[in-house]
C-alpha cells in the first residue's frame, strides 16, 4: 500500500510538473492508441458488417479464422510487421520501423481482428431480419448496410471499446517495432517495463497509474455514450 | 403485373422441400396461400421476392426473368421495425416522403397509427408493431404485394381494417396480392383464388368457395377439417 501511495504522489507530482518527458510519452500513447483503434475500427467495422450480412462459401472459415486471431500473440504480430519494415524486408524502403507508423501497423493488425469478430456476433442475431426486411422494400445493399450499422451501434460501440482497451494494454509488438526510443517511440507501456527493469518502481508505478486513469477515462466516455443513448431511447420510448 | 412461375423447386439437403410448377399470378389478382406449417408457403413467397435466391427456379415478371426490385414489396413473416419513430420506419421504404406527408396519409389515420406516430417501435405492442410493418409495406402502393401472415398479431377490428385496405388497393389500384395466412375464412373474405400447400406442393388451387366447401385433394380436406373444427 505504502509503495502505491508513493506511486501515486509520484504521478500527480510527474504530471504537475508538466515533464516534458512524460508529456510526450502520454501524448505518443494517445497519438498510437487512437490512431490504430479508429484505423482498425475502420477497417473492422466494414469487414465485419459485410462478413455478417453476405453468404459465401468460405464464411465460417473466415468467421473461425477470425475468433483464432482474436488471441494472436502481440509478439508474433509484432514480428510479422517486424519482418516486413526490417531494411530487408517487403517494405524496408519505407524505413518505417523504430517509428510511429510502424507501432500503429502493428497495433491496427492486433486490433482489426478483435473488432470485426465483435462486430460479427453483435450483428449476427439480427443480420437476417433486418435483410429480409429491407430487401421486401426495395432497398440498395448500401441503405441496408446503413441501417444495420445504426441498429447494431452499441455492440459495435463495445467492440470498438474492446479493441481500444487491447490496444492501451499492448507492449510486446510496439516494443519490437517501435524501439522504445526516448521522445520518439516510447509510450507508457513500454516505459513502464524499462523504469521497472531499471528499478525505478515508483516512476513504474506513476506511469502506470497515469495509464490506467487514460485508460478507465476513455472507457467510461465510451460507457457514457453507450448508456446516453440507451436512457435517451427509454426516455423517448416512456414518453 | 403478371407473375408466372414456370418452376421452382428448392432442395435442403438432398430433401426436396420446394415443387411448384406451371403457377400464374395474373394482374390485379388476389391471391391466397394457406396451408399447415412447413408446407412451403414461406418458402415459396421469399423465392418470389427474390429474398431466398438458393434455389432452382425460372419466374417471369411481366414476360421477364429480371426482378422488378422497384415493383413489388414485401413483408415477411416477422418484419423488423428499427430503433426509430414509427414516422421514421414508415419513410424507410418511402424516402421521397417528408414526416408531414406520412402523417397526413389517409392510412394513418384507418390503422389508428396517429396516436402513436412518434413513438420509437421497441415500445410498441406486437399488435400495433405489425399494423406499422403493415403500414410501410403497402404505403408506397407498388405493383405487387407480397404478405406473409401481415394480420397474425392483429386484434379483430385492426385485421379487418387492414383487410379493408387490402381490398381497395386491389380492387381500386388493381395492385396483385399475394397473401399468406392461417386463417382461411379470411381468405374467404378477400382472395379471388386460393392455394393449398402441402408439403411442398401446390395440393389444391382455384375458387376460394368451392375450395373451402369442397377440397378434392385429401390432405386439403383434412387440413380444412381440421381448422373448422377448431374454429366452431
Amino acid at each position: 500500500m505504502e509503495g502505491l501511495r508513493e506511486g501515486m504522489i509520484e504521478a500527480i507530482d510527474l504530471i504537475l510538473r508538466f515533464d516534458p518527458e512524460i508529456l510526450k510519452i502520454i501524448g505518443l500513447t494517445l497519438l498510437v492508441t487512437l490512431s490504430s483503434t479508429f484505423i482498425a475500427a475502420w477497417i473492422a467495422i466494414t469487414l465485419g458488417t459485410v462478413i455478417a450480412s453476405t453468404s459465401f462459401r468460405a464464411k465460417r472459415l473466415v468467421v473461425r479464422t477470425l475468433n483464432a486471431l482474436m488471441g494472436l500473440p502481440p509478439v508474433v504480430a509484432g514480428l510479422v510487421v517486424y519482418l516486413v519494415l526490417t531494411r530487408k524486408g517487403p517494405l524496408g524502403s519505407f524505413e518505417l520501423l523504430y517509428t510511429v507508423p510502424a507501432m500503429i501497423i502493428a497495433q491496427v493488425l492486433i486490433v482489426t481482428p478483435i473488432i470485426t469478430s465483435l462486430t460479427i456476433s453483435g450483428i449476427h442475431g439480427k443480420i437476417n431480419a433486418i435483410r429480409d426486411t429491407c430487401k421486401g422494400l426495395g432497398l440498395s445493399f448500401t441503405q441496408t448496410m446503413k441501417l444495420v450499422l445504426y441498429e447494431c451501434r452499441y455492440t459495435t460501440f463495445s467492440a470498438v471499446a474492446a479493441g481500444f482497451g487491447r490496444a492501451i494494454a499492448e507492449v510486446g509488438a510496439i516494443m519490437m517495432v517501435g524501439g522504445n526510443i526516448q521522445f520518439k517511440t516510447r509510450v507508457l507501456t513500454t516505459a513502464i517495463v524499462l523504469e521497472t527493469g531499471k528499478g525505478n518502481y515508483g516512476k513504474a508505478l506513476a506511469l502506470g497509474i497515469i495509464l490506467l486513469l487514460i485508460s478507465f477515462t476513455i472507457n467510461w466516455g465510451i460507457n457514457l455514450l453507450q448508456e446516453r443513448g440507451t436512457d435517451g431511447h427509454l426516455r423517448k420510448t416512456s414518453s | 403485373m403478371d407473375i408466372y412461375v414456370k418452376r421452382v423447386r428448392k432442395t435442403i439437403d438432398k430433401k426436396t422441400i420446394l415443387d411448384v410448377n406451371e403457377l400464374a399470378f395474373p394482374q390485379g389478382s388476389f391471391t391466397m396461400i394457406i396451408g399447415p406449417n412447413g408446407a412451403g408457403k414461406s418458402t415459396f413467397l421469399k423465392i418470389l421476392s427474390q429474398l431466398d435466391t438458393n434455389c432452382e427456379k425460372e419466374i417471369l415478371y411481366d414476360g421477364k426473368q429480371d426482378f422488378p426490385q422497384d415493383q413489388i414489396n414485401t413483408m415477411v413473416q416477422h418484419s423488423y421495425l428499427f430503433d426509430l419513430t414509427v414516422a421514421q420506419n414508415l419513410r424507410i421504404g418511402a424516402q421521397h416522403i417528408t414526416d408531414a406527408q406520412v402523417r397526413s396519409q389517409k392510412l394513418m389515420e384507418e390503422l389508428d397509427l396517429l396516436p402513436v406516430i412518434h413513438r420509437r417501435c421497441p415500445s410498441l405492442s406486437g399488435g400495433e408493431a405489425q399494423k406499422v410493418a403493415f403500414a410501410r409495406t403497402v404505403l408506397t402502393q407498388k405493383p405487387v404485394l407480397l404478405l406473409d401472415e401481415p394480420t397474425s398479431d392483429m386484434d379483430v377490428a385492426a385485421t379487418k381494417k387492414c383487410e379493408r385496405i387490402l381490398l381497395d388497393l386491389n380492387q381500386k389500384l388493381g395492385i396483385t396480392i399475394i397473401m399468406i395466412t392461417h386463417n382461411p375464412s379470411q381468405a374467404l373474405r378477400l382472395a379471388s383464388r386460393i392455394l393449398v400447400m402441402d408439403q411442398g406442393k401446390v395440393i389444391e388451387s382455384g375458387n376460394p368457395k368451392h375450395i373451402l366447401e369442397d377440397p378434392l385433394n385429401e390432405n386439403a380436406q383434412a387440413y380444412l377439417e381440421n381448422w373448422r373444427m377448431n374454429h366452431v
